[in-house]
């Protein structure tokens, strides 16, 4: 029988200690490690009053009550897009050059379904029969295998993590790579420190056994409770946001202020299924998002951490061009994504929306978002992205090319 | 009908009708919550086909329903939580707790979440259905559901009338709550919506509106006429598919999560011919030998109410119910708010970082006992306990947990309790239910 600990022995790495290099790849930027940030705008955001195109006649033709003026939106210098008058934050990432817009991202014949679609972002697949294995659990078991053939493994780490108060995204699930989820980092704080030694014990558990699943959930609560150990969580908190994904992102901060080798974090701000009174809710949850990663990419910046995170925003789907009666949207298509960084080629990626030749009502996609992922593979993690999304997909420059 | 089986029926009874301490507690888990010191003495006496059938044999349902209908009347419609409270509270003091492991799994298979019923008078009322009709046959179960007041909330059988159908609850029947994927196709839908017209809710009850069932031609399953619920319930229930498919996932939730194929063979077998009936399975499982096989014990990860329930139970303690449900909010089941209409994953989904902890958490207030908030009582049971140190905190992990723990953990649970001071025995339970294995069921 395989036990978890010769496993370990044999591997030198393995479900749940893995042992993360310094070092990326020889491709990769030599230093920290890099970060990628996900986060998810569950319900399926409206792309299309987040970049507007304020220009537009048939714009405002077809959002009657809900088109975004032009006078109060930031205008993006390309295609007459503006972005929402609520992404004050993000605006100013903008205009220092950090923030990426992608626009019209989708996939070949677009699915409805919130649970449908955010399934085929979160596997990069459209095959419904594909295996329940997601691509960023799959780039990190990818990363992973990398650093044990580079022979370069140092203390074990938390490879990716999940920020949210609902369940484990798809996205994140790989069998070889369990990721700890919390929706606050209060929630890892033992009531006793005293049994911190005892929950770190390993126990000879048969690989995949649900003792050795409890013992990795144990071992990740205790790695990171030790990591946090002095860092000073609540003025991170204080300096954030006050509303969930503005903590989120606190909590975030923190670990990777830590030290913790983080490679993927995923964090939810999730509500944007606004079917009805659209207007107030969008904003407010625009408001919320602008400010927040605003704040976390302002933190990095000071700490000096800003050339190693990554931030990609995406939603299951846009919504469709024309409001529906109940003065919201229902569900659409393509829409604009945002990646934020200091590394980010900033400016806009993509064409203009095209709000005349729609497919059934939505906008059509002219970047596959499958070439967004193949950025972040190849171009910030410095992986073939070929297997892990079954093709090949040619990387949006948001992010310049390895040398 | 276990007479009838051949030698190489993977669901064969056991040889031995002898148990041991071991078998005992394992049945006892899963059959139930945790395993009293008392209980497996008695097993242990009693043999296993007495055992079972002890534990399988359940008052019929009046005595719910007249508590009930008390509870029903002191809960506001704003206070589902008070009424998982009540029904975490039977968890702990009841006598025939696979009642309420059925209800629990039912719960967990049409699963309605408060969410959107928002209302404590209906979800009380289901709670009652699964209590009431979850340990008999399937079809009547199916049929009360199909009409019940929060499922046609949640799943939209209201919006669902003639000329305009809602297919929502007649996907939801073929794809979760019986066939499952592949058994049936989009017309099928369609059509079934159709028969499915006509339920409005009228109060806490529900009531058929002839003007509002479109009472046309529909094609079910192969099945041509004027078809109404009852005829789509009963198409559904008695399918082949939706007997394998119920008889797997009653595997998963009381032997093992992934139950070979030969064992699901024979369990289908076994429902089909019992009508569907959940406790004529489970008595044949919990007989056979498989089920007491070193492949099933300590196989599964406790659900969060097993964890807290079970932990409570074993250690013969009493526990303040509202507190023990905020717990199992904690550690990610909030009951009667079930994340979607597929329930909760459960097994390996339970347990992450944050849950751990969680767990760990409230292992430490049990295990305070009288001055805890949470519990009271319940050390009593280490007053039979024989020696002292490490040889002590071996007997007591052997009695929580049923298994038996490695000598490094146990050195490592003395440093603790030492290091903490205070009740050495209450600081050991603490530390032992603390311990991943605490959380195998």
């Amino acid at each position: 029988m395989t036990t978890r600990r010769t496993f370990l022995k044999c591997c030198a790495a393995a479900m749940p200690a893995f042992a993360w290099s310094r070092v990326l790849s020889a491709g990769a930027r030599a230093g920290a490690p890099r970060c990628l940030v996900v986060v998810r705008l569950g319900g399926g955001n409206d792309g299309l009053n987040t970049v507007a195109p304020v220009e537009d006649d048939v714009y405002r033709r077809l959002r009657p009550t809900l088109a975004v003026a032009k006078a109060d939106a930031f205008p993006l210098g390309r295609h007459g897009l503006a972005l929402h008058p609520r992404l004050k934050g993000l605006a100013e990432q903008f205009d220092a050059g950090r923030l990426a817009v992608v626009t019209n991202v989708g996939y070949p014949r677009p699915d409805r379904s919130h649970f449908r679609s955010m399934d085929i972002w979160h596997t990069a697949s459209l095959d419904p029969e594909r295996a329940r294995v997601g691509i960023h659990g799959a780039t990190l078991a990818a990363l992973s295998r990398l650093n044990r053939s580079n022979r370069e493994i140092s203390d074990a780490g938390i490879p990716g993590v999940a920020l949210l108060d609902t369940e484990m995204p798809l996205g994140l699930v790989h069998p070889d790579v369990p990721v700890p989820l919390l929706a606050s980092l209060e929630q890892i704080r033992l009531d006793e420190p005293a049994l911190l030694p005892l929950l770190e014990l390993d126990r000879d558990a048969a690989v995949g056994s649900p003792l050795a699943h409890a013992v990795g959930a144990a071992n990740a609560a205790t790695r990171l409770a030790r990591r946090l150990d002095g860092v000073d969580v609540a003025a991170t908190a204080g300096s954030f946001p006050a509303t969930a994904l503005g903590q989120r992102l606190a909590a975030l901060f923190s670990l990777l202020r830590s030290g913790l080798d983080l490679r993927i974090a995923y964090v939810a701000h999730d509500g944007f299924d606004t079917h009805t009174r659209q207007k107030d809710n969008h904003a407010a949850l625009l408001q919320d998002l602008g400010d927040a990663l605003a704040a976390f990419q302002n933190a990095l910046v000071r700490e000096g951490l800003d050339r190693d995170v990554v931030t990609l925003t995406f939603s299951e789907f846009g919504r469709r061009v024309e409001e529906n009666g109940s003065k919201g949207t229902d569900h659409g298509a393509a829409a604009p994504l945002f990646v934020l960084g200091t590394p980010v080629v900033g400016g806009v990626h993509g064409d203009a929306w095209n709000l005349v030749d729609l497919d059934d009502g939505d906008a059509r996609f002219t970047t596959d978002f499958r070439q967004v992922y193949a950025s972040l593979l190849e171009r910030w993690f410095g992986v073939d992205s070929r297997p892990l999304l079954s093709g090949s997909f040619e990387p949006v420059p948001f992010l310049p090319a390895m040398a | 009908m276990s007479s009838l089986r051949q030698r190489s029926d993977p669901l064969a009874p056991r040889g031995s009708d002898d148990v041991d301490e071991r078998a005992a507690a394992h049945l006892l888990r899963r059959a139930g919550f945790g395993h009293r010191r008392d209980e497996i003495r008695l097993a242990v006496e009693h043999g296993l086909a007495a055992t079972v059938d002890r534990l399988t044999t359940l008052d019929p349902p009046c005595a719910t329903v007249r508590e009930f209908d008390d509870v029903l009347d002191t809960i506001a419609a704003g206070e589902t939580d008070a009424v998982v409270a009540w029904w975490v509270a039977r968890m702990l003091r009841t006598e025939q707790p696979l009642r309420e492991k059925l209800a629990l799994f039912w719960h967990g298979h049409f699963a309605t979440s408060d969410a959107k019923v928002q209302n404590a008078r209906l979800m009380a009322t289901q709670l009652r259905t699964f209590l009431d009709l979850g340990s008999g046959s399937f079809e009547p179960l199916l049929a009360a559901i199909t009409r019940d007041a929060a499922m046609l909330t949640w799943l939209d059988g209201e919006a669902n009338r003639k000329g305009h159908p809602n297919e929502n609850y007649a996907r939801e029947v073929f794809e979760l709550f019986t066939l499952g994927i592949g058994h049936y196709d989009e017309h099928d839908v369609r059509e079934a919506a159709r028969a499915l017209t006509g339920f409005r809710r009228a109060g806490g009850r529900t009531e058929f509106v002839l003007a509002m069932h479109d009472d046309g031609e529909k094609t079910v399953l192969g099945r041509r006429g004027s078809l109404r619920a009852d005829d789509v319930v009963t198409l559904c229930a008695r399918h082949r598919a939706t007997a394998r498919r119920l008889a797997t996932r009653l595997l998963q939730a009381f032997a093992h999560p992934a139950p070979p194929s030969d064992v699901v063979d024979a369990a289908t077998d076994v429902f089909a011919a019992a009508d569907l009936d959940s406790l004529a399975l489970l008595r044949v499982v919990f007989r056979s030998e498989w089920f007491h096989s070193n492949a099933v014990v300590h196989a599964r990860i406790a659900s969060p109410a097993e964890f807290v329930v079970g932990h409570v139970r074993s250690l013969h303690a009493r526990a303040d119910a509202a507190a023990c449900v905020a717990a199992m909010r904690d550690m990610g089941q909030w009951l009667l708010r079930p994340p979607t209409v597929k329930g909760w994953d459960g097994e390996a989904a339970w347990l992450n970082a944050a849950t751990f902890v969680a767990r760990a958490d409230l292992a430490l207030r049990i295990a305070r006992g009288a001055d805890g908030e949470l519990v009271r009582g319940g050390l009593e049971v280490l007053d039979q306990l024989q020696g002292d140190g490490e040889t002590a905190i071996a007997t007591i992990a052997s009695w929580l947990l049923g298994t038996s723990l490695p000598n490094p953990v146990i050195h490592e649970i003395a440093k603790t309790v030492a290091a903490r001071g205070g009740d050495a025995r209450a600081g050991a339970v603490g530390a032992i239910l603390a311990l991943p294995e605490a959380s195998l069921v």
